[in-house]
């Protein structure tokens, strides 16, 4: 009777033991098949986002493109041939009224070179073709002849060895910072500077206005959180410094592709 | 938990009534799972006084467990219907739940209620809350959500329903089928077991209450 009850003991530790053992067994084999399906779906989704800001990207180069040649064939060509009408005009009109069609006709030409350069700057292929360093000069060029800050443009290569929708994304990114300036910073100088360093391509970007909390400003408007998607999708890394009335720091870097 | 100064229903009946009360006050931010748990509690609060009062007044409480276990069955049907989102195979699904049902108030029938333990009638509750729980446990890796596991209601309550009806499982069943003398403190194991599982609705209650972890919608 003893040995029996013993040996019911000993079989309920065991099956007790096996039981606990499993069970435990099961509870964190569940535990790291459910973690390795949550970073599943991480990546997932990371790729997702990725793919929608990608197309988002897309559309908006399209629509980019497509104002940029409704400019340079349309309203180009329109402006073109007032110049010709007002310069025509000028001739068989009396001498008391010539020097205000004259004026008209430089004004005209005037517009007709900014909807070029504008032209020009909306339109990504242009990155293909004139080279990104080059494309880059000639919006500074623009921005210094407007005479609202004075950019300083600093670049060590001369070719920049990035996939070809990098660098458009590169080149709307460096417009957005720009464009941020010119319209909210009150900035006088501005200075961007493009270096390799080894396998890494650095954009150093800094005025001297007023800055802005980075918080407030993420949350406020699109441009920052646009500069920030289309780092994402380009892979770079983004850092911002700035302080109110401190001006603004930027940096991104990116990684080149192997050659 | 013969061990213990206070004596165990009065520590379980304390923590029932507290996490009861937190529910109801909490009522408006649960889920509906959540209040189906809340309202398990109580109804489980009822349950254990009304046993106590049995085994005082008739020195058998056993009757009070012949009518639980229906209760349980279609309490833990529905919690399951719930969480699982079953859509496809309702009629199936609550024709079993009808089957078991009808299965353990037979059982109750046929045999004295007074002085006998339903242990068939725990054993078929097990039998369809155990594949449940791993069915869920299934549901919750194909659709995993980016919430912190531990911060997630559902798998507490799974968890601890899971431990405990496992248990149950292979003590009264495993152990009754086997005729073995099973030591007492085994049934103390049992008694810690249900505690914990308490414990994980609480945990789970908790969490439900905070709006950011409520969210357990897979996103696919």
């Amino acid at each position: 009777m003893i040995l029996s009850a013993n040996t019911d003991i000993i079989t309920t530790i065991i099956t007790g033991t096996l039981l606990f053992g499993l069970l435990t067994v099961f509870i964190i084999y569940f535990i790291l098949l459910y973690r390795k399906s949550q970073t599943k779906l991480h990546f997932e989704r990371e790729r997702r986002k990725r793919e929608l800001l990608q197309a988002e990207v897309e559309i908006k180069e399209q629509t980019l493109v497509n104002v940029s040649r409704e400019i340079h064939d349309n309203l180009g060509q329109a402006a073109a041939l007032v110049k010709i009408n007002l310069n025509l005009i000028s001739k068989d009109i009396p001498e008391a009224d010539r020097e205000k069609v004259t004026e008209s006709a430089e004004l005209m030409k005037k517009l007709i070179g900014d909807m070029r350069s504008l032209s020009q700057s909306l339109n990504g292929d242009n990155i293909r073709r004139k080279g990104f360093i080059a494309t880059l000069q000639s919006d500074v060029d623009r921005i210094n002849k407007t005479g609202y800050v004075v950019v300083e443009f600093e670049h060590s290569p001369e070719r920049v060895s990035l996939e070809a929708d990098q660098l458009i994304i590169l080149y709307r990114i460096i417009q957005e910072l720009f464009t941020n300036t010119l319209k909210y910073a009150k900035a006088s100088n501005v200075l961007l500077k493009i270096i390799e360093e080894g396998n890494q391509l650095k954009v150093f970007y800094s005025d001297d206005g007023i800055g802005f909390d980075y918080q407030t400003a993420l949350n406020k408007g699109s441009g920052l959180s646009n500069i920030k998607d289309r780092c994402a999708i380009i892979d770079a890394k983004l850092y911002f410094e700035s302080q109110l009335n401190n001006g603004v720091s930027v940096q991104i870097t990116l990684e080149k592709p192997q050659t | 938990m013969r061990g213990l100064a206070i004596p165990y229903h009065y520590v379980l009946w304390s923590f029932l009534l507290i996490l009861s009360l937190i529910g109801l006050i909490k009522i408006r931010k649960l889920s509906t799972v959540s209040k189906l748990i809340i309202v398990y509690v109580i109804i489980s609060l009822i349950t254990e006084y009304v046993a106590k009062k049995f085994a005082l007044y008739y020195n058998d409480n056993t009757p009070v467990f012949h009518v639980f276990i229906p209760i349980q069955i279609l309490f833990f049907s529905l919690l399951y219907f719930k969480v699982l989102e079953i859509k496809k195979h309702k009629i199936t699904y609550w024709s079993l739940v009808l089957a078991f049902i009808t299965l353990s108030i037979v059982i109750s029938y046929n045999t004295s209620l007074w002085g006998f333990f339903p242990s068939k009638n725990f054993i078929i509750l097990c039998s369809l809350v155990f594949p449940l729980s791993l069915l869920f446990f299934k549901k919750m890796i194909s659709n995993p959500v980016l919430t912190i596991l531990e911060l997630q209601p559902y798998f507490w309550i799974n968890i601890g329903t899971f431990v405990f009806f496992t248990l149950v499982f292979f003590i009264l069943g495993f152990h009754a089928s086997l005729k073995l003398n099973v030591p007492f403190w085994i049934y103390d194991i049992l008694w810690g077991a249900n505690f914990l599982m308490y414990l994980s609705y609480f945990i789970a209650i908790i969490l439900d209450s905070h709006s950011k972890f409520s969210k357990n919608d897979p996103i696919s």
